[in-house]
């Protein structure tokens, strides 16, 4: 392959993987800014007014989100690109729509107060008590629905060409070779099974997201247009939870594919491993009831089908994922870098935040626990320690392979720092969690704010460790194509 | 208090995939071939899962057993008190807000606007049980207090600039 | 053959107009919410699309100067049927003569136009527009069948929700026809 591809062009589509990632890492710093504040403020250390402080959480929700997904998309087309053919131009426009639409964002909710959270739950955009207008949640609704476009778009190109390389979406997750009507040595290749999970899930997503968000702005604009609150709720969650979730599906697919030419060990699909991804498919599908299991007029089977099957979505990562990163590492004389190092304790992140999951998807402990801040607890430790620093994992691999740049020793101490700092924070909501702390309270009793404020503090140094990771990266898109022949070289670069 | 159950048992296993990750991670630098280890541990695999699954099955029959949506069977000739709530931007309206110790209540929550979440807490600020309040919609909490003493209804549900403010208390008497 | 199959297409695209035109047929095909917005409009589009098949030929170079790759004519054809899926509209076009002729005209032409565009647009396109009109016909159909309140005033709430269950059965055939089409297999066919 990288004989096919000359120096300009693969400098120029490296040149739009690196727009991607630096655009979501810079994002994704700016917005623990906004963290850091939140938990100061929840503290008691810090002044914030109650419009203030939701719309830092509004925007701290949309903004990772949006960034880490963004981010994440870039390096699921980096890697897949090598498989099938992608379109360049909708790439290209993906980025485009997701400017405008976080531009409209940022516009709605700082200039014309908007703070529904990034969940903008049914009535609450059309009914906030006079806090904002319509012109401010239109501007973020329609923000989010132009991202939803450009994502929409880009999945309809993965799936496209999934399904022109491989024939069908049931082939990219190879069903077929789960039949036995085709041998594991022709099985697609864990990228390409990842890819195509995401496109299904993602595709659902986006159309019951675009439908919500349309439905509310329907009713911003004319009230007199009402829809049912639990049916709202429902598609809500749905989008909100896959699309969250999907996240790591997408950033999972640089370790599928760093670990293997840093231990020099194959990690290949075989019928396990695609029994693994089908139930995930399904499963992230599905499991989104279980934001809803404090709504008792909800069908019940559908609550414990809630419960049961984010127990089994459990299952895949800790049996099949976690364990074949495990195992790959194990005694392999592996060289450890910024980049293999990351993204091994992506794997650990992604494991352990599981964990709090499987707890809180228990009815009975719900019960006590949904809404409190338990449930950031679970989601900061799989996001902050598991996917994003597989997308940090990423920046780092390309800088190796696209450049003769160095990591230096403050590198590493950043690796270091920001996996102390992300477990502090996660403890600290687990912690709030546990003691019955609700989560999005601008304010806290004097008994909640401890773990807030330790919170805070280990916030600054998380944001610190990614300032250097970022700084390493701009770096390298300064000196980017100088790669003299680095250790992956002879395999695949392109 | 299922708080503290469900935080040691997180911390359990956390630290339990802490240790593995680690002794893996320590392990690595030694270099062997990878085919004898394949074969050993996905072996292990086997038994890993199989555990692992029956584990699942058991916590889940045995953590459905009995859910908060069920009604309780209540005593002959002793009803339950129905009180009504209402939750609205910002404040709550309570049908009754005093109770006796040992008198089975249902709460109905409902909400006049947005969602908004129904949370009981006790005098130590411990989540004693919720339900989402939702427009257009009645779910219900059934709770019997065993402590005399003054409960706080908070928001649980974020619903605009106020939300932490839809404090309500209720009074428990013996 | 072909060129005969095709003034064919143009006479029944006239003759399934004058069809439509017909007194008798247009007041019962708007008598009944759901024939009004189900069929009628729909059998609109189609004597556009059935014209269009000789018309677009005959005037290839016209279409293709501002519709070359079939993105404006999609663009005008999503603007208009979005705007006959506003509520109000019908209800407009029984009460006001020029929103009925406004209907008679734009329908035809937007099918016309989707006939143009539809085979210039890349599958990328066919599938945005697709999974586009999959979430509003799911969004309308929601609106129909749970609207508390009479929207029109010349059909009842009982016919609305009618309304809503059709589009609810358009939406659930759109997502099988969808799901089908991505896990069979399809590498025989350019798609
Ligand atoms: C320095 C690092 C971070 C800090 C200090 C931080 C802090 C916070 C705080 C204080 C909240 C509100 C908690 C509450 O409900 O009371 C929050 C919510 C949230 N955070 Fe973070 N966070 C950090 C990193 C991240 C990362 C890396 C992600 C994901 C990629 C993330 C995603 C979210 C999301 C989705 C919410 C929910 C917003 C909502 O409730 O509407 N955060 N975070
Ligand atoms: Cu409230
Ligand atoms: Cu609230």
């Amino acid at each position: 392959m990288s004989s096919l591809v000359n120096k300009g062009e693969l400098k120029q589509r490296n040149g739009q993987i690196a727009s991607y990632l630096i655009i979501g890492a810079v994002v994704i710093a700016v917005m623990m800014v906004f963290g850091i504040l939140m938990l100061l403020a929840q503290g008691g250390m810090l002044n914030l007014s109650a419009a203030n402080f939701y719309q830092f959480l509004t925007i701290h929700g949309t903004g990772m989100i949006g960034a880490a997904a963004f981010a994440a998309a870039g390096v699921m087309w980096y890697f897949l690109r090598d498989y099938v053919q992608l379109s360049k131009k909708i790439f290209t426009w993906n980025l485009v729509l997701f400017l405008i639409g976080v531009v409209m964002v940022i516009i709605g909710v700082f200039s014309f107060e908007y703070a529904s959270s990034w969940t903008f739950l049914y009535p609450l955009p059309a009914l906030s008590a006079n806090a904002w207008g319509t012109v401010g949640a239109l501007l973020y609704l329609v923000g989010m629905l132009v991202l939803g476009v450009g994502f929409l778009l880009l999945y309809i190109d993965t799936g496209r060409a999934i399904i022109k390389k491989y024939g069908s979406l049931g082939k990219g997750l190879g069903w077929d070779v789960i039949s036995g009507k085709k041998a594991e040595k022709d099985a697609p290749p864990p990228t390409v099974v990842a890819s195509t999970m995401v496109t299904i899930v993602n595709v659902t997503a986006l159309t019951a997201g675009a439908t919500v968000l349309i439905m509310n702005i329907i009713n911003v604009v004319n009230p007199a247009f009402t829809f049912d609150p639990l049916l709202a709720k429902n598609l809500t969650y749905a989008f909100g939870h896959i699309f969250a979730n999907s996240i790591i599906y997408m950033g999972v697919i640089v370790v599928y594919e760093i670990l293997p030419r840093y231990t020099n060990r194959p990690w290949k699909s075989n019928r396990i491993f695609l029994i693994a991804w089908t139930m995930s498919t399904t499963f992230t599908l599905l499991i989104y009831t279980h934001h809803m299991l404090m709504d008792s007029v909800m069908p019940k089977w559908m609550l414990i089908m809630g419960q049961a099957l984010s127990y089994a979505n459990g299952l895949p990562v800790l049996v099949i994922t976690a364990y074949g990163a495990l195992m790959i590492v194990y005694k392999s004389g592996i060289k450890w870098d910024m980049a293999s190092g990351l993204a091994f304790i992506s794997m650990f992140g992604w494991t352990v935040g599981v964990v709090p999951a499987i707890v809180d998807a228990t009815i009975v402990v719900n019960h006590v626990m949904h809404n409190t801040k338990w449930v950031p607890g679970h989601f900061h430790m799989y996001m902050g320690l598991g996917a994003v620093a597989m997308l940090f994992a990423f920046m780092y691999y390309l800088a190796k392979v696209d450049s003769n740049l160095e990591t230096t020793i403050l590198d590493k101490i950043a690796l270091i720092v920001y996996t102390l700092a992300i477990i502090s924070v996660s403890g600290q909501f687990l912690v709030s969690g546990a003691i019955s702390t609700p989560r999005r309270w601008a304010t806290h009793f004097p008994e909640w704010m401890g773990p807030a404020l330790f919170g805070g503090i280990a916030g600054v140094f998380m944001f610190l460790a990614t300032v250097i990771f970022i700084v390493h990266f701009i770096s390298y898109i300064q000196v980017r194509g100088t790669s003299t022949g680095s250790d992956f070289d002879d395999k695949k670069v392109a | 208090m299922i708080q503290t159950v469900a935080w040691i048992v997180s911390l359990i296993f956390m630290l339990f995939i802490t240790i593995v990750f680690g002794v893996v991670v320590l392990k690595s630098k030694e270099k062997r071939d990878y085919d004898p280890i394949k074969k050993k541990w996905y072996k292990a695999r086997s038994f890993y899962g199989t555990t692992l699954v029956v584990f699942f099955l058991v916590i889940t029959i045995y953590t459905l057993r009995e859910l908060p949506y069920n009604q309780p069977v209540y005593g002959e000739g002793k009803d339950p008190t129905i009180v009504d709530v209402e939750a609205l931007q910002f404040g709550w309206n309570f049908s009754e807000t005093e109770f006796k110790v040992g008198e089975p209540i249902e709460f109905h929550v409902t909400s006049a606007d947005v969602n908004h979440g129904f949370g009981i807490y006790d005098e130590d600020r411990n989540l004693l049980a919720q339900t989402q309040a939702m427009p257009e919609y009645t779910n219900k909490v059934y709770v019997t207090f065993d402590e005399p003493g003054t409960y706080d209804i908070l928001c649980l549900e974020y619903c605009g600039l106020a939300h932490h403010l839809m404090i309500q208390s209720i009074e428990v008497t013996e | 053959m072909i060129k005969k199959w095709r003034s064919n297409s143009l006479l029944s695209g006239l003759i399934l107009f004058g069809v439509l035109l017909i007194p008798f047929i247009r007041q019962f095909l708007e008598s009944v919410m759901v024939l009004h917005m189900l069929v009628q409009l729909p059998l609109l589009v189609l004597v556009g699309w059935l014209i269009g098949i000789t018309i677009t030929r005959n005037f290839q170079s016209h279409f293709d100067s501002w519709n070359s790759n079939g993105i404006p004519g999609t663009l005008l054809f999503v603007m208009i049927t979005m705007y006959w899926m506003i509520p109000r509209t019908l209800d407009e076009a029984l009460s006001i003569w020029y929103i009925e002729l406004f209907k008679y005209v734009s329908l035809p032409v937007i099918g016309l136009l989707l006939y143009d565009s539809w085979k210039k647009l890349q599958s990328i396109g066919k599938s945005f527009i697709y999974l586009n009109y999959l979430s509003m016909f799911g969004l309308m159909a929601w609106l129909y069948i749970d609207s508390p309140i009479q929207i029109c005033n010349n059909y009842l709430a009982a016919e609305q929700k009618i309304l809503g269950w059709g589009l609810l059965g358009i939406t659930a055939f759109m997502v099988l026809y969808l799901v089908q089409a991505v896990f069979t297999d399809q590498t025989e066919e350019a798609i």
